[in-house]
């Protein structure tokens, strides 16, 4: 088998490397030299385990039941060794980052491996999970977007976090199936990040995801095109999110761009931008003011849009920069999309954001105004 | 990296220079902070978002802006921050603006009136709100000259530059900037200074539980912090999460405030018993329990991981190994303490300190196991 591994395992750059094993799970692997810590993140793919109405939630309380290791302490157990893990369940896909002292990075990747074996759940821990992931949603605080997503893409966009009353009636079985299918190898990628050399870590990761049988997934499910609308939230504060095609199109580039010049004219403005293979939305908001982002994207005129281009370019650019430069955040992007189809690659939208025009700069910033937009609007709006 | 250090401590007039150059750094990270004074008064934090707000638009008229990114104006909860990334060819300009922003002291009703109009449409997290009540009657020229001149003097203001700056190159420029100077710290008495009796935050509702009195700074505090609110094994997480189902993340921590700093608990709705469950889980800490709150501190000072657990503002914790975090870090301490913020010595002391230090620290806040909980801090 090793030969077959070592054709596979490609150097994409001299610190980088990255292969598909025979089973179908992936790794990448990159040294950052100057980085402080290693950022080691598992990424599970949605493959046969896509969400509907009937299951809303049942991926993010399998997240919950996870990350608490074999003995309900893993977190602990890291933290008594300077490590910190968290985890995230997203539309497209799920993510465990454990962050590591380059010291304890063989202590990581051993969790690494426990995450990989899960006990199995069971109902009690299934009924204390799902009472914290109702102090979770209640907690919550990105209901503009999560709304603005349903208005775009009906079933296809429900929120992360899931419906309550489906979380609570999961039953251990159909929690361990869901997580036997999130766990299947073809779902599996591993992203490591920081100052430790790569190969070592390349050959750790092909035995630990080597010995996983691969099982048949169905191909991944892309998202159809979104449609513009608007929304209504509970939150305090307004939204405006543009429809966006795959990571790969030279659009999602300028869209990049426009979003990130649009938010350096309104102060406070959150931007959110989650790559995807498919269709998905693009974001800004704002929750401490309750107005004057719509009205300032509305309001601008052709000569002000012209004059952002510069802007919007150089930022994307530096943007994307200091994301790659950072152990985390490459490791977020890359494993995001790969996540979701590995022939793709967040060098490609490097490469457009180099090529942008100024007319598809125009454009993407017409995608932020109404009538092509989904907004998204607080109840206290306009009070 | 290389670090060096300029602190002038002595300087009349000029405000305290911090230089952390970094050689690798594409840009300057600027941090201005005044740390608030002991007897600093519910009036006055009331009146803090006003005068965030002047001087925000005092940063837009003399320009600062045009020569920075990322530029924000924040009271956090016993300091005055202002900070901006700028690049080095900028940088002359951009501390010329920012002299003349420190400067301001006359607000004129207008401009007082169009700030308050910017901030109506402002919402504010809820425990902002709660701490410091907006001013009913409103602030006045009066009050918030007061204000000025106890925050934006000499003797209070640090400015902590990193990045790509040569190093001894910033005092020299604030020396010969025509508004560089600016106003010492005043001794005078002013309307609003009374007896430390008032407490910074009398008469509220507190969401949270908060120790008292607030203390000088101590190692055993960090570790103690740490231990109560530091990551999925700290006393809140175990006990107000996982036992008590009470919070999905309960903030707690080392609390800055105007006399020191105050171990505390962030949580709105916490009650005596749940906080009885806090007091009786810190009295079973192990020595494991602060070998893991020792990991933790040196993983976010060394290695730049999350979880440090010091709150000076309203938003988050401070990261003290990221570029921003550790620039301001260093501007706050030194405006704090009037030491300068060393991770290295610190974690040499973090790691002197001892469990029964620990347990100490933590009764100031949870009571010892004999006393019945209160329900007021």
């Amino acid at each position: 088998m090793l030969p077959l591994v070592a054709l596979l395992c490609l150097q994409i750059q001299p610190d980088q490397a990255h292969a598909t094993l025979p089973n179908n799970s992936y790794y990448f692997v990159e040294r950052q030299p100057a980085a402080r810590y290693e950022s080691i993140q598992l990424w599970l793919g949605n493959r046969s385990a896509t969400e509907s109405p009937e299951t809303h939630g049942r991926r993010h309380l399998a997240e919950h039941i996870l990350v608490r290791g074999l003995d309900g302490a893993l977190g602990a157990r890291l933290e008594s060794h300077g490590c910190f893990i968290h985890a995230n369940t997203l539309r497209d896909a799920m993510q465990f980052e454990i962050m590591a002292p380059p010291s304890e990075t063989a202590f990581a990747l051993s969790a690494l491996k426990e995450l990989l074996k899960p006990a199995g759940a069971t109902q009690e821990a299934i009924d204390h999970e799902a009472k914290i992931i109702d102090l979770e949603i209640a907690g919550h605080d990105e209901d503009l977007l999560n709304s603005a997503w349903e208005v775009a893409f009906g079933a296809r966009g429900l929120n992360p976090l899931g419906n309550p009353e489906i979380i609570h009636k999961t039953v251990p079985i159909e929690l361990d199936e869901l997580i036997g299918r999130l766990l299947a190898p073809a779902n599996i990628s591993v992203f490591i990040s920081g100052p430790a050399p790569i190969e070592p870590l390349a050959k750790s990761l092909r035995s630990m995801l080597a010995t996983r049988a691969d099982i048949g997934v169905s191909p991944y499910a892309y998202r159809p095109e979104g449609k513009p609308g608007r929304a209504t939230s509970k939150e305090f504060g307004e939204c405006r999110a543009a429809l966006m095609g795959g990571i790969e199109l030279p659009e999602t580039a300028a869209l990049l761009a426009a979003a990130l010049a649009l938010q350096s004219r309104a102060e406070g403005a959150e931007l959110v931008f989650t790559p995807s293979a498919s269709h998905g939305l693009i974001g800004l908001y704002q929750t401490d003011a309750n107005s004057g982002l719509g009205m300032m994207i509305d309001g601008l005129d052709a000569n002000q849009t012209v004059d952002l281009y510069p802007v919007g370019v150089n930022l994307a650019r530096s943007w994307m920069a200091q994301q790659l430069a950072n152990p985390s955040s490459s490791c977020f992007l890359r494993g995001l999309i790969a996540a979701q189809d590995r022939a793709m690659r967040i060098e490609t939208l490097i490469d457009n954001l180099s090529s942008i025009s100024r007319k598809d700069f125009i454009a993407a910033v017409a995608k932020f105004k109404t009538g092509q937009c989904v907004t998204s609007v607080g109840e206290g709006f306009g009070s | 990296m290389i670090l060096a250090f300029a602190l002038l401590l002595a300087q009349a007039n000029v405000p305290r220079i911090l230089e952390v150059p970094n050689a690798n750094a594409t840009y300057v990270h600027v941090e201005c902070v005044a740390c608030f004074p002991a007897d600093f008064q519910p009036e006055e934090g009331g009146a803090m978002p006003l005068l965030c707000q002047l001087l925000r638009d005092s940063a837009t008229r003399t320009s600062l802006r045009r020569y920075t990114s990322r530029f924000a104006v924040r009271a956090g909860l016993d300091n005055l921050r202002i900070s901006f990334n700028c690049a080095l060819v900028n940088i002359e300009a951009a501390n010329h603006a920012l002299a003349s922003v420190l400067r301001q002291r006359q607000f004129t009703d207008d401009q007082i009136d169009a700030a308050r109009q910017e901030l109506s449409g402002f919402g504010e997290p809820a425990y902002k709100r709660l701490l410091w009540p907006k001013l009913t009657g409103g602030a006045d020229t009066e009050l918030l000259q007061n204000l000025t001149d106890r925050l934006c003097n000499s003797g209070s203001v640090v400015i902590c530059y990193s990045g790509a700056i040569p190093s001894g190159t910033m005092t020299p420029i604030w020396r010969r900037d025509p508004y560089g100077l600016l106003p010492p710290a005043d001794s005078g008495l002013h309307p609003f200074q009374r007896s430390l009796e008032s407490r910074f935050f009398a008469g509220q509702k507190i969401p949270a539980f908060i120790s008292k009195p607030a203390s000088k700074f101590s190692p055993a505090m960090l570790v103690a912090a740490a231990c109560l609110g530091s990551g999925k094994g700290s006393l809140a997480f175990q006990v107000l999460r996982e036992k008590l189902g009470a919070a999905y993340t309960p903030e707690a921590g080392l609390i800055g405030n105007p006399a020191g700093f105050r171990l505390g608990v962030l949580m709105e709705g916490l009650s005596v018993e749940q906080r009885a469950a806090l007091g009786r889980a810190a009295q079973e800490l192990k020595e494991q329990d602060v070998a893991r709150a020792k990991a933790m501190l040196t993983s976010s000072m060394k290695w730049g991981l999350d979880l440090f657990p010091l709150f000076t503002g309203f938003d988050h914790c401070v990261q003290p190994a990221s570029l921003e975090g550790s620039t301001f870090l260093y501007a706050y301490w030194a405006a704090k303490n009037g030491e300068i913020w060393d991770p290295n010595l610190m974690l040499k002391l973090v790691e002197g300190v001892k469990l029964a230090e620990v347990k100490i620290a933590l009764q100031a806040l949870l009571g010892s196991p004999s006393s019945a909980p209160r329900s007021e801090p």
